[in-house]
């Protein structure tokens, strides 16, 4: 039992230090120790990328950590995944989340995705340069709870209202919430967009997200 | 060698040395071009200094009768002021024609009454560094797949010439052409012509040759190449910042955006060739944006602030901490009002411009600019008028804030 705490810790640590080959040296063996996919989720990578949030906002770490970091985060999902869903293990919500028409920049968004994967989030990436419809498409056919839209280039922000207006039309805005993000947005254009909250950086889009799931939780009666 | 890149939407003239574009002006256009330059004569009538005047005073820390502002719109956001803010004309209208870049640049400071016109870069290189680009409708052209994946491509690679290569040419003659009118209608040396040669280097190296991903993390895990490529862009910078002030700009100037990088790699993967630049262009200043404190305090220590006469820190930054910074430098400090104050609530941005000009004139004897930069689309012109309003009320000497 000790061992196993021990074993998850050093998951933790391999991610503070950005360290990928002994991240996925770390879960393997985990797995092969017989810990639950979930352990390694919540108990092993969440408390890392959580700490590396921290970090990010006293500055110590920067954004390229986060790269590192989101990229041990991706490799540990890749390895996790299968077992997650064979262990039926409890998703936090379901995420869709795209950079948006226009624009073609991901780093951001790929670190959210490492954020909310880490915090037992089920992500669907629709990649770079995506109309609005495709958001929408993507949450009607995975049933999301949440949409979230990258935009970074200043002018392409404005494509947050068209998918809070495909998300109306779908006839599904009230059952899903919608986060934007991106350098220069701020909460007051999000809202002018019709978003329903905003991440500042990857770190508060991940707590934004957990709050919009509560929200919605309560709005829903679950 | 690397083949050029291509550019998806290139205009005709592209890849045309900008000595040899010939790009006339209807009659019609003469007159309206005329029309803009006496409009910002008539806006400046009234002041007790030109804004050349006041700009050059501000730089050396003298009185000034009000403090400086201007707006820096960007390609994007200036040529709304064409078309009455309707979103009929698009930015990618401008990238691809000059006469409609300068127009745009020349109707925004005749619009919002500011001190100086400042042009800022049609490309950051996107498909002059082998890679392939395209055109956007409404925002900067970005490169959709780098030419540059190994140190065999990093070698082959030859450093563009701006005063031919790409966009640059149609750049160079727009600041080149700016001149020549103001020097018709006697604006020449009454109203700055600022140019910037953004990006700096490390940023060049991650948006138009690696890609963001692998141009970010190069610097820690493939620094051979990251020295490789750097080295060729600092290069180009330099040449860049030289063709600007051969196009005749009264100011030249590039941005920094370094906080993407831990400290220690800023120090010694990226800064020395930031000093570089400032040196050699040279720069008369350093623009804002993702940097904090250690950066800026790194990059001082190198000496890359010394060659420039201010320099703009972005609001992220403290402003207690912009201003003593530069004060201890002794370098005029330019606000720059990112668009999150700029597009928001008419209270707040008259809020925060007065809580910045309290702060930046604490220091008599140390120049403080108040400048608006990075213009988001959607901005409405109301604020644009409402921050440049409000600095001249408020930022009348003697300060009563």
């Amino acid at each position: 039992m000790a061992e196993k705490k021990a074993l998850l810790e050093q998951i933790k640590q391999a991610i503070l230090d950005e360290n990928e080959e002994l991240v996925k040296d770390l879960v393997n063996k985990a797995l092969e120790v017989k810990i639950p996919a979930y352990d390694i989720l919540m108990k092993g990578l969440n408390p890392g990328l959580v700490a590396a949030g921290e970090k990010y906002e006293k500055m110590e770490f920067f954004l390229t950590d986060l790269m590192l970091i989101g990229e041990a985060t991706k490799t540990v999902m890749d390895i996790i995944q299968p077992h997650l869903k064979a262990e039926k293990a409890e998703v936090s919500g379901k995420v869709v989340i795209g950079t948006v028409e226009g624009d073609i920049h991901d780093i951001g968004k790929n670190i959210v995705i490492a954020m909310l994967s880490g915090a037992g989030f089920e992500v669907h990436d629709i990649g770079i340069d995506q109309p609005s419809k495709n958001f929408v498409q993507k949450a009607v056919e995975v049933n999301a709870d949440i949409v979230g839209a990258s935009a970074i280039l200043g002018a392409t922000k404005i494509r947050v209202k068209e998918i809070n207006e495909e998300l109306r039309k779908a006839g599904i805005r009230d059952k899903v919430g919608l986060i934007c993000g991106g350098w220069g947005f701020t909460e007051e254009v999000a809202k002018k967009f019709g978003a329903d909250a905003h991440g500042e950086d990857a770190v508060d889009a991940l707590r934004k997200t957990e709050e919009l799931i509560k929200w919605l939780k309560e709005k829903r009666g679950d | 060698m690397v083949n050029w890149g291509k550019l998806e939407g290139a205009p005709n003239w592209f890849n045309t040395p900008w000595k040899k574009l010939d790009f006339r002006f209807s009659e019609e256009e003469e007159l309206e071009i005329e029309r803009y330059a006496k409009k910002i004569k008539e806006n400046i009538e009234e002041d007790k200094m030109t804004p050349m005047e006041r700009y050059n005073a501000t730089m050396e820390g003298q009185e000034v009768d009000r403090i400086l502002v201007y707006l820096a719109p960007l390609t994007t956001y200036s040529i709304r002021a064409l078309d009455s803010f309707a979103n009929a004309v698009k930015p990618i209208d401008s990238f691809r024609h000059p006469k409609l870049f300068l127009k745009a640049h020349m109707a925004f400071v005749a619009r919002f009454a500011t001190d100086c016109i400042d042009f800022y870069t049609l490309s950051y290189g996107e498909s002059e560094w082998g890679g392939k680009a395209k055109l956007l409708e409404l925002a900067h052209p970005v490169m959709t797949e780098p030419g540059v994946k190994t140190m065999e491509d990093a070698d082959r690679l030859v450093v563009p010439d701006p005063r031919k290569d790409g966009l640059y040419p149609g750049d160079l003659w727009a600041v080149n052409k700016c001149k020549q009118i103001f020097r018709k209608y006697r604006l020449e040396g009454v109203v700055p012509i600022l140019a910037s040669c953004c990006s700096p280097p490390a940023w060049i190296v991650a948006t138009c040759i690696r890609g963001l991903t692998n141009g970010f993390l190069d610097p820690i895990r493939n620094v051979d190449l990251w020295h490789k490529l750097i080295e060729k862009t600092t290069k180009f910078e330099i040449d860049y910042a030289k063709a600007l002030w051969e196009a005749e700009a009264d100011v030249v100037w590039c941005c920094q955006h370094h906080a993407a990088w831990p400290p220690k790699v800023f120090k010694e993967q990226i800064a020395p060739y930031d000093v570089r630049l400032a040196k050699e262009g040279p720069l008369h200043g350093w623009g804002y944006a993702f940097n904090q404190e250690k950066h800026v305090g790194i990059l001082r220590e190198l000496g890359g602030y010394d060659p420039v006469k201010w320099v703009a820190l972005d609001t992220e930054t403290p402003v207690e901490f912009s201003r003593q910074f530069t004060k201890e430098m002794n370098k005029s400090y330019t606000c720059i009002e990112t668009d999150k104050t700029l597009a928001g609530n008419l209270k707040a941005l008259e809020d925060a411009v007065k809580a910045h000009i309290k702060i930046g004139t604490s220091t008599p004897g140390v120049g403080f600019g108040m400048v608006a930069g990075s213009i988001d689309y959607w901005t409405p012109p109301e604020n644009c008028d409402a921050f440049v309003k409000c600095v001249k009320e408020y930022g009348k000497f003697p300060i009563k804030l």
